[in-house]
């Protein structure tokens, strides 16, 4: 990277801290006027999963995924035992990476309202394999909570997260997502055709 | 001046001969102590002032279950707080992280020291309210940053409190560090860093091999991690480090 094209990353950076910025702020506003609505409550933690990903996407060759997943598992504070992750290195091109981020983010939070983070016998198994299928390549995403003792609270209808997985993915990635949930726990399978964020040669 | 706490308030002020000359004779009651070792124990007596003339050291808490936090970092010219000797008995321990010397000032000492010389006194509370400064540094990192974030911060900051005693060679310093001890510091877990040092490797930002850290590309690592060296207060410093090494990745 030279100075030229540092100086327009950063310049555009900085543009993207102001952005995100205001957004926390009207955040903050609709928190303070909703008051405990689920939904203002969630908007800080949403924005901050896209802010996750977005910055660093200018600097460095593609997001990791796997960065993605440890950074929203530390953010929720799951103990090293509650989850194993395991998977080939994956790097996202930003598209992918503000989805699934956002994703990652829905997903955690999820777990810590109802799931495998509100219990202490439950596990999250997170694992991806990059697979060839007509001659694409297809990113192959598990989020596999297990052990979870499934309380009557849990969502009755599908929220924000199960739409994302399954509207947004289709719309933006050209990919399919589903939501199952299990005798004990949940499983996101999330497959999309991957292109690396790998612009090296 | 070879005295690294001199070196360090010069960063604030310049001192007379005198005041120099005083600093440098209370500092004559000097110990070593091995890499891993405890300078001192919570629990223990306080005693004098601490201060690190050579080596690297931490400031840290440790649960009973085992699980530690490294709070604070020493690097050569830090005094392990000023006041200390006011307190009866440590609440947290010193423990050196690189085989390292350490001088006991001792309280009367310090008392004289801040009687008799006004400029050195202010620059004492400088080097007080810096050290505060970092630790409402690493609050927010610990509370705000993520893993690649708060790991490239805490690399820019080191780098600069070396360079203001002038034991950085260039964009490099000695950072004899394990995966655990950075996570013990950053509240990741070793995993994570591991990861999150890879990344950075990867980047070509760092390297940190056989104790050392490189720092390959500082503006990146800058901006990544929203670093601003105001925070510590090195009014009368050298300028900016640049890459001279290494313009861009």
């Amino acid at each position: 990277m030279d100075s030229s094209e540092f100086g327009q990353v950063s310049a555009l950076n900085r543009r993207i801290c102001r952005t995100l910025s205001m957004l926390r702020l009207v955040a903050a506003h609709v928190g303070a006027r909703g008051g405990s609505s689920n939904e203002s409550r969630h908007l800080a933690g949403r924005i901050g999963a896209i802010g996750r990903a977005i910055l660093v996407t200018g600097f460095f060759d593609g997001v990791d995924l796997e960065s993605l997943v440890l950074d929203e598992l530390r953010l929720h504070a799951a103990g090293p035992a509650q989850f194993s992750i395991s998977g080939p290195e994956v790097r996202l091109a930003s598209d992918a990476a503000d989805l699934m981020s956002l994703v990652i983010h829905e997903l955690a939070t999820n777990a810590v309202k109802y799931g495998a983070l509100s219990q202490s016998r439950a596990k999250i198994s997170v694992g991806w394999a990059l697979v060839h299928r007509f001659g694409r390549q297809i990113l192959q995403f598990e989020w596999l909570e297990t052990g979870v003792q499934i309380m009557a609270r849990a969502p009755p209808t599908p929220g924000f997260g199960s739409e994302l997985i399954q509207r947004l993915i289709a719309r933006e990635l050209k990919g399919e997502g589903k939501m199952t949930l299990l005798a004990d726990g949940v499983r996101c399978a999330i497959a999309f055709p991957f292109e690396s964020g790998d612009a090296a040669p | 001046m070879n005295n690294p706490l001199l070196r360090k308030l010069s960063n604030f002020a310049a001192l007379s001969e005198e005041e120099s000359t005083a600093i440098a004779d209370s500092c004559r009651d000097v110990r070593e102590v091995g890499a891993r070792e405890d300078v001192i124990s919570q629990g223990d007596r306080t005693g004098g002032v601490k201060l690190l003339l050579d080596g690297f050291a931490c400031r840290y808490k440790t649960l009973e279950d085992g699980r530690r936090q490294i709070v604070a970092y020493f690097v050569p010219g830090d005094l392990c707080d000023l006041r200390v000797f006011i307190l009866k008995r440590m609440d947290h321990s010193i423990g050196a992280i690189a085989p390292s010397q350490v001088a006991t000032i001792a309280p009367d000492n310090v008392l004289k020291l801040m009687h008799n010389y006004p400029t050195l006194t202010r620059a004492l509370w400088w080097s007080t309210l810096v050290e505060e400064a970092i630790a409402r540094e690493w609050i927010v990192n610990v509370g705000q940053r993520n893993a690649l974030e708060r790991t490239a911060h805490l690399f820019c900051e080191l780098l600069y409190r070396f360079r203001a005693v002038g034991l950085n060679q260039g964009l490099s310093c000695t950072l004899p560090l394990t995966q655990v001890e950075l996570a013990e510091t950053l509240g990741l877990s070793a995993v994570h860093v591991n990861r999150t040092l890879q990344e950075l490797r990867r980047q070509k930002l760092i390297t940190l091999d056989d104790g050392r850290l490189t720092i390959q590309n500082l503006r990146i690592l800058e901006e990544l991690s929203f670093f601003n060296a105001d925070y510590l207060h090195l009014e009368r410093g050298p300028d900016k480090p640049r890459d001279v090494e290494r313009e861009g990745v």
